[in-house]
């Protein structure tokens, strides 16, 4: 089982390096929209100061949203979803390991770029380690929410679509602790942002495992 | 061999309804340890849906199936293998790659080179499977079953896009795994290939 998880991990990782079009697109979307922030928003440095943890967590996370839907729509495309469903790792170990190679490929390098856009956005450099782990705390609890999304919408038409409005509301948590924990010198909102995480660790791959199964029939 | 009586795949009083139509109902059938079943029928008949259900992936209406593999003749392979319509190839990572991912994941501990060679795709291990034919990519889909043998192998429609030489080394390939005990249901359209030992026919189960 053990050996299926790392096999199932690797040939998404190995995926996602090769096609690049998830990473890419997911980083491109945070560096660019982080940018136009930059630019539109007031020249008044304190002013941009106070928006910056805001701006950073809402377009981090809908950079995050972007390539979620295709979380298990390829696999379930090409009959690999199939298969990976007949093999000895149960459908909780699939989301698992789904999951932690989309937050790899996805997350990690948007938080790599994190601290040159919050300097871009006037963020005071001694806010930078509450931001990455704030993000840190964060971004696997939007990547589970959303792989239950992901698998709740599989098949549907315009899937894409659907996931937003069904994933956002549920984002909002994470965003208004995210945003909490950047701006002030206070530990509870890092807090909150980790039992949201194990919380959703605990959950959501359960609900996604059966919306998987449910997608099958 | 011989074959116990109630070992192989029972099949009693099987429905299967999709999207609120009854697709087959009462289906009873028995396909003995190591031997070969065809699954006939005009299409819509429900010849995939039945070997979804087998295979596990979507529960029947009603009724019941079970697989028990004779005491004798356990095959080291995995219990079941099961190759649908599509292939589940991926373009972007190399022959080799895909069925060494495929192996491992399923835990067979079978050489790829060697299950490639025995596939007939030789000489194609690293080329990025997105340059495969349609009937490579389908052959490259049913390589596994050249793996150590599995004890239960559902087919749907294994020769589509193979060519003639393609179809006889498939067809070689089956042989040699019924000789092994493995017990065979395949969905086929097709003539010339071997005579099966059970012939399931879902035109006549129609409700």
């Amino acid at each position: 089982m053990r050996r299926a998880f790392i096999a199932l991990l690797a040939r998404d990782l190995r995926l996602a390096i090769r096609q690049g079009a998830d990473t890419a697109l997911t980083l491109g979307f945070f560096l660019l929209v982080a940018t136009l922030f930059s630019f539109g928003v007031a020249p008044d440095e304190r002013q941009a100061a106070a928006l910056a943890p805001g701006v950073l967590w809402v377009t981090a996370l809908l950079a995050l949203l972007l390539s979620m839907d295709r979380l298990f729509q390829a696999d379930a495309e090409d009959g690999a979803l199939e298969q990976l469903m007949l093999g000895n790792l149960p459908p909780i170990g699939i989301v698992a390991a789904k999951c932690l190679a989309h937050w790899l490929a996805t997350a990690m390098p948007l938080l790599f770029f994190s601290p040159v856009l919050a300097l871009l956005l006037q963020l005071p450099a001694d806010r930078l380690p509450w931001l990455i782990l704030a993000l840190l705390l964060g971004t696997p609890t939007l990547v589970l929410v959303g792989a239950v999304g992901a698998a709740l919408v599989l098949g549907a038409r315009r899937g894409g679509l659907l996931l937003s409005l069904l994933i956002l509301p549920l984002y909002i948590p994470v965003l208004i602790f995210g945003v909490a924990a950047v701006a002030d010198d206070n530990r509870a909102p890092l807090l909150f942002l980790g039992a949201m995480l194990l919380a959703a660790l605990a959950l959501a791959p359960l609900a996604a495992a059966a919306a998987l199964r449910q997608a099958m029939e | 061999m011989s074959r116990a009586p109630d070992s192989g795949l029972v099949v009693e009083n099987l429905s299967c309804r999709r999207g609120g139509r009854q697709v087959f109902a009462n289906l009873n059938t028995h396909v003995p340890a190591g031997a070969r079943a065809h699954l006939r029928g005009p299409n819509g008949s429900g010849k995939s849906s039945l070997l979804r259900i087998l295979a596990g992936l979507s529960p029947p209406a009603a009724g019941t199936y079970r697989f028990t593999r004779s005491d004798h003749a356990a095959l080291p392979g995995p219990d079941l293998l099961y190759v649908g319509h599509q292939n589940a190839v991926k373009p972007w990572m190399t022959v080799a790659e895909n069925l060494r991912f495929w192996l491992t994941y399923t835990g067979s501990d079978a050489d790829s080179g060697e299950v490639l060679a025995a596939a007939g795709l030789t000489g194609m291990a690293d080329l990025p499977a997105g340059y495969l034919s349609f009937g490579q990519t389908r052959r490259l889909a049913l390589a596994r079953i050249w793996a150590e043998p599995p004890n239960l192998v559902l087919l749907d429609e294994p020769t589509v896009g193979l060519d003639a030489a393609a179809q006889a080394h498939l067809e070689s390939g089956l042989t040699q795994l019924c000789d092994q005990g493995v017990t065979l249901v395949i969905a086929t359209h097709g003539d010339g290939t071997a005579a099966p030992d059970v012939t399931i026919d879902l035109g006549e189960a129609r409700a």
